[in-house]
């Protein structure tokens, strides 16, 4: 089907824009960030921010931690979901009502509850308390997501394996989750990204512990100091903490685009 | 198969939309079951109580003895991160006079510092020296809650309360139940100083025909002379909302008795921000504000911001606090008070934590802060210590800040600042000298406001 | 082929008939066994389990806490209701809510209909690029709310880019300190929380979109579907699922976010851009208030689930009046293939 050249054009022109919107901020932190002292460009900026903010130790966390949540989650809001959108689950209404409300509440304030069970638990200072926490609070998301994609799956293809005798798990498996590239890939790409830039939690429940501590607190070293720090390395600081996560998002994009392929053929 | 994909996905479950709002009724009676269970509940914090260990007085100076009994210990500190040029030239040097002893600091920015330390000193192994911050959401959660040693025994021993910085250990000087500061025993030190006072472009003035203003009547005479010269007369950055109740401070000091403005942001009882000297130094905001001698859109622009322009050249004056010296050139800039002194304060005080193990090491670290020898480092890197005696200035900008942190304190001008009365207070006073400068309340109606902020704080104590 | 009949063609006859309908076919699996799965929960267990320890309990937590004066140190005092009577009496806070409920059009619905047009244009035409597109739409969404105060300080101070373009164009007037400006400082925090969401929902959609059977598309250009009836055909009736969990998203972010406006303004100037979420905080963590604390975050909580229901029940709303038809018409397609057949060599024009 060819669609008129000028609609191609004038898309394209749409997105020119608004891609010189989005990154425009962007640039502006990555041209701050090379201002160097003596008035040049300079790298001396990042130096300094991934020395003195740990940013080598920072990172190795952030990607455990991010992967290791994103993972659970995954898993946890797949068969959850799968439950909630194909079978008669007991108390699914309910369920769903307590997930919401994990999904709007301000959880800001249920921060310190958390720091005194961790406590309790000796956690503190550990990943546990990093990625406990994180994959709870990633599952009102991943099951109200999964579950409405699970919701979308033609009934026939359901109804086809159960007359095969496949099990309901083995239906989720081999029927269901192969053609969920795109679905899980969105959600992991979104939640990775939550839990990547997630502050807070990391603030209050590794206070005391260097090498488990994540990049938002290495950026935070600098951006919470108005007093004492360099724009340039905090400019600096910032543009290290959104890198990795620039570029892990281009290489899911082509795997979501090639998920996709494989299923259109199907 | 085609179709029957198509079919399913155009015909998307509408019960979707509408199983939250079922459900959001079980979800309200949880709740709700939640909370009338615990109406019966043992109050909270009630396991929580504090840990007051086995304290010895300390009655003449620690010694590397009495450390070395310690045996191979570890002195666990959490510092400011912009202590971290001076802990590298006090660290080494103690580790050497006490070789027992490892010191392991963990830096952090003061924001998070702030939100973190009270719960790093009550967990079950808090650091045995840590910075907190004056005022009640830190230093006096930390003193109500017994989680600090008093250090008045170490102060008399040590001398601290003969030499120069005598009088900068009142903001750390608390009532027993943590209500009101200022006066009391004594819970922390801080061998750091600040003053707050003008800067000014020194080739700028010179070119109007101007000296450096020495009072606020030579300031309110120059003003209109740089606006008139088609320059911005006061830099200043105010979206933190800080910048702004500096100057007023700055402006209500020079009205008033600085005993009065000290007592009341310490909290004694009877005491009103609802003063002439407070009213006259708002209007004098909102007069300034609307000739135009702070800009327009500083209401926009950050405080740090603010700074680099005023580094860059644009703008006669800032005003601020010795700790903006360091990012100013004192080859271009000059400082001076408005007042004799000028208002000012310490920064943020050390404590030694009340259940610490290793408390002979963290008094000797600590005495090992308050010396000649540690203010000239501090100096160094850019800062003001409160041991001034036989420090010496390396340039003219460094010796104008310290001759008027001197002054200050010989004065007694060194009230703090304002928003240490409550914890709310810097949001209220801020938010409210915006409303003051855009003139959309009256002086009156902005100290009324914060003297009930005040109130409210002392009522909820 | 197969067609989309379009609403506006319907007599209203039809419509009529359309209003009745019942609400949902009979679609799920197991509900022709109409009987409860009890081992069904154990696929839902793990993620409850998860979900209670570290979620619900706090929060029990937090509602047990809100009953008293509690410095997060020494022993609470019980206090009844008070702190919630101090949340509904206090005039600062009810200011707050009115600038989040203003914030809702920014941060909710207008990334939602920006996402929607970018994610509606790009499912049209063969984008060149669409990797890089994509990814630099998502930009925004990445970066830490500290960088985005920074960096749209800069742009909407007074001799910033924004301002110049505006004296640029010709618009010099309008020119101002935009964050700090007591008129314009809540409609520009709430242009940031738009340019910081958008990405994500155009994301969410497009992932919804390249579910959509492209023969769809096809059938409807071929009956002469233009760009405009096409996606309110196909697209957003497809997308209703990513629509709703978006509009989730961002309503909880409206309702929710504070550290955007920490790092702006402070909720300034004067208290024009303070939101409740702004004074939980505080008092969590500045105050060592968290009876106070608790008490707002749960007023919150309710408040964000009462227009998160509102917001989906309008959406159902909207989807029976007007797009329903035609989603029925999609749904009847298969059915009606041979008398829906039209006449070759009619292009779709848009």
């Amino acid at each position: 089907m060819r669609i008129a050249r000028t609609e191609s054009v004038a898309t394209h022109a749409l997105l020119v824009l608004a891609s010189v919107v989005a990154v425009f901020p962007l640039v502006s932190i990555v041209v701050s960030s090379l201002d160097g002292s003596s008035g040049g460009l300079s790298l001396s900026s990042y130096s300094s921010a991934w020395t003195q903010g740990r940013f080598g130790s920072a990172l190795l966390s952030s990607a455990l931690v991010s992967v290791t949540v994103v993972v659970a989650t995954v898993i946890l809001a797949s068969l959850a979901g799968y439950a909630l959108a194909t079978m008669r689950v007991p108390g699914g209404r309910i369920i769903l009502g307590l997930l919401l409300l994990g999904l709007v509440l301000p959880y800001e304030v249920t921060v310190l509850p958390l720091y005194e069970m961790l406590a309790g638990w000796h956690l503190i200072d550990t990943y546990w308390a990093l990625i406990l926490p994180q994959i709870a609070l990633s599952v009102p998301l991943g099951v109200l997501w999964m579950r409405s994609f699970f919701a979308s799956v033609p009934q026939e293809l359901l109804e086809a394996a159960r007359i095969d005798g496949t099990s309901r798990f083995q239906t989720l498996r081999l029927v269901v989750l192969p053609i969920a590239g795109p679905a899980l890939t969105t959600l992991g790409t979104v939640l990775f990204l939550f839990t990547w830039n997630e502050f807070l939690l990391a603030l209050i429940l590794v206070p005391d512990n260097a090498a488990v501590q994540t990049v938002p607190l290495a950026l935070s070293f600098f951006s919470g100091a108005a007093r004492s720090s360099d724009p340039a390395v905090t400019a600096a600081a910032a543009v290290l903490v959104a890198l990795p996560v620039l570029l892990a998002y281009t290489v899911l994009q082509r795997r979501l685009i090639s998920g996709l392929t494989e299923g259109a053929v199907k | 198969m085609k179709s029957v994909r198509r079919e399913a996905r155009s015909g998307v479950r509408p019960e979707r939309a509408g199983a939250p709002r079922r459900a959001w009724g079980a979800a309200a009676a949880v709740a709700l079951a939640a909370a009338l269970a615990c109406a019966g509940c043992s109050p909270p914090g009630a396991g929580k109580t504090a840990t007051a260990g086995t304290q010895s007085f300390v009655t003449e100076p620690v010694t590397t003895g009495q450390v070395a009994a310690l045996g191979d210990v570890t002195l666990r500190m959490w510092a400011d991160q912009a202590e971290k040029p001076l802990m590298k030239s006090v660290v080494p040097a103690f580790e050497k006079k006490y070789p027992n002893v490892t010191v392991d600091i963990t830096y952090k920015s003061f924001d998070d510092l702030v939100a973190t330390v009270v719960n790093a000193a009550s967990g079950s192994t808090p650091p045995d020296l840590f910075q907190g911050n004056i005022g009640y959401a830190v230093d006096g959660a930390l003193v109500k809650a017994k989680l600090v040693r008093p250090l008045d025994d170490v102060a008399a021993t040590y001398g601290w309360l003969t030499g120069t910085g005598a009088s900068t250990l009142a903001p750390a000087r608390w009532n027993s139940a943590g209500t009101a500061f200022g006066d009391g025993n004594l819970y922390g030190m801080s061998p750091i100083s600040e003053v707050q006072g003008i800067y000014y472009n020194k080739a700028l003035l010179k070119s109007l025909g101007l000296q450096p203003p020495q009072s606020l009547s030579d300031l309110e005479k120059q003003l209109p002379v740089v606006e008139k010269a088609g320059k911005q007369p006061v830099m200043l950055g105010n979206s933190d909302q800080y910048a702004a109740t500096h100057i007023f401070s700055d402006l209500a000091a020079t009205e008033q008795d600085p005993t009065a403005i000290r007592d009341w942001i310490g909290g004694k009882a009877n005491t009103t921000f609802a003063t002439t000297g407070n009213e006259k130094a708002a209007d004098t905001m909102a007069d300034w504000a609307k000739k135009g001698y702070f800009g327009s859109g500083y209401d926009g622009l950050s405080n740090e911001d603010a700074i680099a322009r005023f580094a860059k050249g644009s703008g006669a004056y800032f005003v601020g606090g010795s700790w903006n010296g360091a990012k100013l050139d004192p080859e271009k800039f000059g400082f001076g008070a408005l007042t004799t002194g000028g208002a000012g304060a310490t920064a943020s005080p050390w404590h030694i934590a009340a259940a610490s193990k290793a408390t002979p090491a963290a008094v000797a670290f600590l005495a090992a802060l308050h010396t000649p020898e540690a203010g000239q480092k501090i100096l160094d890197t850019g800062r003001l210590p409160v041991v001034t005696d036989g420090v010496r200035a390396a340039n003219s900008l460094q010796s104008q800040t310290l001759d008027a942190l001197k002054r200050t304190i010989a004065a007694g001008t060194q009230v703090g600042y304002y928003d240490w009365s409550a914890t709310d207070m810097l949001t209220v006073m801020g938010g409210g000298l915006q409303e003051v400068m855009a003139g959309r309340t009256s002086s009156a109606d902005f100290t009324k406001a914060v003297q009930d902020t005040w109130r409210k704080a002392r009522e909820s104590k | 082929m197969s067609t989309v009949a379009p609403a506006r063609d319907r007599g209203p006859a039809h419509r009529a008939a359309d209003t009745g309908r019942p609400r949902r076919p009979h679609r799920r699996l197991s509900s022709s066994l109409s009987s409860l799965s009890w081992s069904s929960l154990l696929y839902v267990a793990p993620a409850l389990a998860f979900f209670g320890v570290f979620v619900l309990y706090p929060i029990g937590v937090s509602v047990w806490y809100s009953f008293y004066a509690y410095d997060g140190l020494t022993v609470g005092t019980p206090v009844g209701w008070d702190n919630y009577t101090a949340v509904f009496t206090d005039s600062q806070l009810r200011a707050a809510l009115l600038h989040s409920l203003l914030l809702l059009f920014f941060y909710a619905a207008l990334p939602v209909s920006v996402g929607l047009l970018l994610a509606g244009a790009m499912s049209r035409i063969r984008v060149y690029g669409l990797t890089l597109f994509r990814a630099v739409l998502f930009v925004p969404q990445i970066l830490s709310s500290v960088v985005v105060a920074v960096a749209w300080r800069n742009l909407l101070a007074e001799d910033g880019p924004v301002n110049a373009v505006l004296r640029a164009v010709g618009l010099g007037r309008f020119a101002t300190s935009w964050l700090g400006n007591f008129d314009t400082a809540l409609p520009s925090i709430g242009v940031v929380g738009t340019w910081v969401e958008y990405g994500l929902c155009m994301v969410l959609f497009l992932s919804g979109i390249v579910a959509i059977d492209r023969s769809t598309y096809e059938a409807a250009r071929l009956d002469g579907a233009g760009a405009v009836r096409e996606f309110f055909s196909i697209t957003l009736p497809a997308l209703r699922p990513q629509i709703s969990i978006a509009l989730i998203l961002t309503v909880t972010f409206a309702l929710r976010n504070f550290d955007l406006i920490w790092n702006t303004t402070r909720g300034g100037p004067g208290t024009s851009t303070t939101v409740p979420s702004l004074y939980v905080y505080q008092d969590a963590f500045q105050n060592r208030m968290l009876g106070r604390a608790s008490a707002l975050a749960i007023v919150l909580t309710v408040v964000i689930l009462l227009v998160v229901v509102a917001v989906q029940l309008l959406l159902r709303e909207r989807d029976g009046t007007r797009s329903g038809p035609v989603r029925r018409g999609l749904a009847r397609r298969g059915l009606e293939r041979s008398r829906l057949a039209r006449p070759a060599g009619k292009k779709a024009q848009s």
